[in-house]
């Protein structure tokens, strides 16, 4: 059995639905699973992001690259990457980017850009900022740095706003609980829930701008309980159903 | 293992009744320890193991490796009580597991009692057990299970206290108290009762 694959959802095949992604919490009321948290349950306390989408109606080529797309995952392990579609850029002023008028754009249509999800051209500023100092497994506050000192005094992040942290390729979505302020010399502390599944070292990413975790599909039986289902496989009636599975340390 | 200050915690924890747990795993292998949690989320934990045995903070691994723990009833039996863990999604990483001799090595479940941000603030040794036969699964859809059978309760049997209460122990706790240990016959006598041949008839 191999590792986990983590792959990019192909986010343009579905549409932004009415229900964005929602942190629910759940408990690990026995080993074998996890229920969405209740007070009969015991167990240890999580809160992950979870959400629904459906899929576009497809034209031709988008089936066939929905296809590809599952092709492609060959029967391994595997998890992927995906962002809110309705929450793409802060509510606070990120980096202090600036996108172009014409909303989408792609700025490349090779199987790579797209994975990145690079079909937006950032005009100015910047959409990232850089861990400054270590916060540990379970911190939920980390100071950040590298911002520019014309954003001093400004909200970067405000209560609600997504954002999501770690190395480039393995970040996980966190949410501010505070507003976040630039201070002049171009720091800010973000208070966030939930607590850090992974430690950030200093110079670690922060990303503002499509913020992405990483996910699994899950199965729910009758009873509410939550079974994740790794294995690769069509969707069923185009509906996808998701659960935060965060990168930790050691990977997994 | 146990400071004042953790045996607080830990009734602290079960005073509040709290919920907030997961149950730790540490399978010794010869090619080295490794240990799970029941949990979603990794948990750093220190047994307070000395070096040797695999002490020293650990990284006590989640996200659902851990498919099912199944341990018997509570009992106030003094026996040795078959559990087995099993395991999920085993990656290759895992499966020399079931490719060792691995029967006789230790194996130990705590229950760790966790706050808010998932770091345990109260630990219990529930089980210091040994291995005995590890199965590998792999089912028709292509998901992997390694079950592993443990022999248990010798925490249990270490930790037992006396559950009877004799006439003997009695004697030792009227002494302790500065009584006259033959004060009380009449525990005597009722605990005689069952060595006696006795004959119940109507007269």
């Amino acid at each position: 059995m191999s590792e986990i694959v983590t792959v990019t959802l192909p986010q343009n095949l579905f549409e932004a639905s009415a229900g964005p992604f929602s942190l629910k919490h759940f408990r690990t009321s026995s080993a074998s699973g996890f229920a969405q948290s209740s007070p009969d349950f015991g167990g240890a306390l999580e809160s992950l992001w979870s959400f629904s989408m459906q899929a576009a109606p497809m034209s031709r080529e988008a089936t066939i690259e929905m296809e590809a797309w599952f092709a492609r995952l060959g029967g391994n392990d595997w998890a992927f990457r995906a962002y809110d579609p309705l929450r793409q850029m802060p509510l606070g002023e990120g980096g202090g980017f600036k996108l172009t008028n014409d909303e989408i754009k792609f700025t490349d249509d090779t199987p790579t850009a797209l994975s990145l999800c690079s079909d937006f051209r950032i005009l100015e500023g910047a959409n990232t900022a850089l861990v400054k100092t270590l916060a540990s497994r379970g911190s939920t506050s980390v100071l950040i740095k590298g911002l520019d000192t014309s954003l001093s005094g400004k909200t970067i992040l405000k209560r609600g706003d997504q954002f999501s942290i770690g190395l480039p390729g393995e970040m996980n979505l966190h949410m501010a609980v505070a507003d976040c302020v630039c201070d002049a010399s171009g720091e800010a502390r973000i208070e966030f829930t939930a607590p850090l599944w992974k430690r950030a070292l200093p110079n670690d990413l922060v990303d503002f701008y499509r913020p992405t975790g990483r996910f699994t599909l899950f199965h729910k039986d009758d009873n509410g309980s939550v079974e994740l289902v790794r294995s690769a496989g069509p969707l069923s009636a185009g509906a996808l159903s998701a659960i935060e599975y965060p990168y930790q340390e050691p990977v997994a | 293992m146990t400071s004042f200050n953790s045996q607080y915690a830990l009734e602290e924890a079960l005073k509040g009744r709290s919920k907030n747990f997961a149950i730790l795993i540490q399978i010794d292998h010869p090619d080295g320890n490794m240990f799970f949690n029941t949990g979603y989320r990794n948990i750093d934990f220190d047994t307070g193991a000395s070096a040797n045995e695999g002490g020293g903070e650990q990284v006590w691994r989640g996200v659902g490796l851990v498919a099912d723990l199944d341990m018997p009833e509570s009992s106030s039996a003094i026996e040795i009580s078959k559990f087995s863990i099993s395991l999920a999604g085993v990656s290759s990483k895992y499966q020399h597991l079931a490719q060792t001799k691995v029967r006789g090595n230790r194996i130990q479940v705590w229950i760790a009692f966790l706050n808010d941000n998932g770091r345990v603030i109260a630990n219990l040794l529930l089980e210091d057990a040994i291995q005995d036969r590890p199965i590998l699964k792999i089912e028709d859809d292509g998901t992997s299970t390694l079950v592993l059978d443990c022999l248990g309760n010798f925490a249990f049997l270490a930790n037992q206290f006396i559950a009877k209460w004799t006439p003997e122990h009695q004697r030792i706790h009227l002494t302790k108290l500065g009584l006259d240990p033959d004060s009380d016959i009449g525990f005597d006598a009722q605990h005689g009762i069952p060595d006696q041949n006795a004959a119940w008839y109507r007269p």
